[in-house]
């Protein structure tokens, strides 16, 4: 049973690891990952160094909503964004944060290219929520929290959308 | 540590005024929890919710030497304990047009009477002097919807004032 990691742990400020071997040891630990995600609160997503474990993988489960694409349950093994495009205001929270939430400015629209658990190459177009996920979730990746990109309440972004 | 207040300072804006005020505390065994701190035109407000096993009358007398020094008015209130969970806004109000009085009356009126309970209120007189506008963000829960909410709204838009109605979905990922 993996355990989520909470800030300040520091190992969540690390930079994880590409995944090399596509074997069945990181379809093990991806089955892992995904069981800690299902017991996180209405998570969306999981990134593999929450749990202590530096490589890149996560997994997304963006359910369908507005203004969002849905690519139901992925498994995206070394996640690279591509394109980004537009940017939106939204409120986020994390598994590794307990208690708080706050604004964050992330892209609208973004290409992301990554693997899968067998090393295909797979490419995915991402709009609104799916999109703010993958970058929470790829932030991890690379250390970073939805805390280190907080907006300030006075001076942040409103989208004129009309 | 047992006491906790809530304390607001305000007084003429200066640099230094925070961090006077808040080494104070730390050296009177004052423990902070969420605070507010923010310049309004020539002024500085701040309001913060403190810990301490100090009385009010102690914690009173160690902000009279920076409240005389920068010139800021105290004003202490006796608080519960406060609940460690945030409380999460489920919509955002966010409305601007040209000024005039009754602004936030009439919104947040229109709120109040759906059962939107403010969370978090920000806005801002701006514009040239002869045609100032009124900038004003709301953050709260509510259960009514976005569109119930904008319906309500409408005779104000459609009386100039853009208000716009977002739902927020919180991203826990």
């Amino acid at each position: 049973m993996l355990t989520i990691l909470q800030y300040p742990d520091e190992r969540l400020k690390l930079e994880s690891e590409p995944v090399m071997s596509f074997d069945a040891e990181l379809q093990q630990f991806a089955r892992q990952l995904e069981k800690a995600m299902e017991q996180g609160p209405g998570a969306v997503g999981i990134a593999a160094p929450q749990t202590g474990h530096n490589i890149r993988l996560v997994i997304l489960d963006v359910p369908e909503r507005k203004k969002s694409t849905s690519h139901g349950r992925l498994f995206l093994v070394n996640p690279e964004i591509l394109e980004w495009q537009g940017m939106e205001k939204g409120r986020e929270g994390c598994l590794s944060v307990p208690e708080y939430t706050g604004n964050v400015i992330r892209a609208k629209n973004i290409v992301l290219g990554a693997q899968d658990l067998d090393g295909n190459t797979c490419q995915y177009e991402m709009t609104g929520y799916e999109a703010r996920a993958a970058q929470h979730e790829i932030d991890h990746l690379d250390g970073f929290l939805f805390l280190d990109r907080l907006v300030s309440r006075r001076n942040d972004l409103y989208s004129r959308q009309n | 540590m047992s006491n906790w207040y809530l304390v607001t300072v305000i007084g003429e804006d200066q640099p230094g005024i925070v961090a006077r005020v808040t080494r104070t505390l730390a050296n009177a065994g004052c423990h902070l929890a969420d605070t507010s701190m923010i310049q309004m035109a020539n002024n500085f407000t701040i309001m913060m919710m403190l810990q301490t096993n100090s009385d009010q009358n102690a914690l009173e007398s160690a902000l009279s030497a920076p409240g005389k020094d920068l010139g800021l008015r105290v004003h202490i209130d006796t608080i519960k304990e406060p609940h460690i969970t945030t409380p999460e806004p489920n919509v955002r109000v966010s409305v601007h047009g040209a000024d005039r009085a009754g602004i936030i009356a009439d919104i947040t009126g229109i709120l109040a009477a759906n059962g939107f309970n403010i969370i978090d209120l920000e806005s801002a007189r701006a514009g040239r002097p002869e045609a100032p506008i009124y900038i004003l963000h709301i953050e709260g829960s509510c259960i009514a919807s976005s569109e119930t909410l904008s319906s309500q709204l409408k005779h104000l838009i459609e009386n100039g004032i853009d208000i716009r109605v977002d739902e927020l979905d919180t991203l826990i990922g």
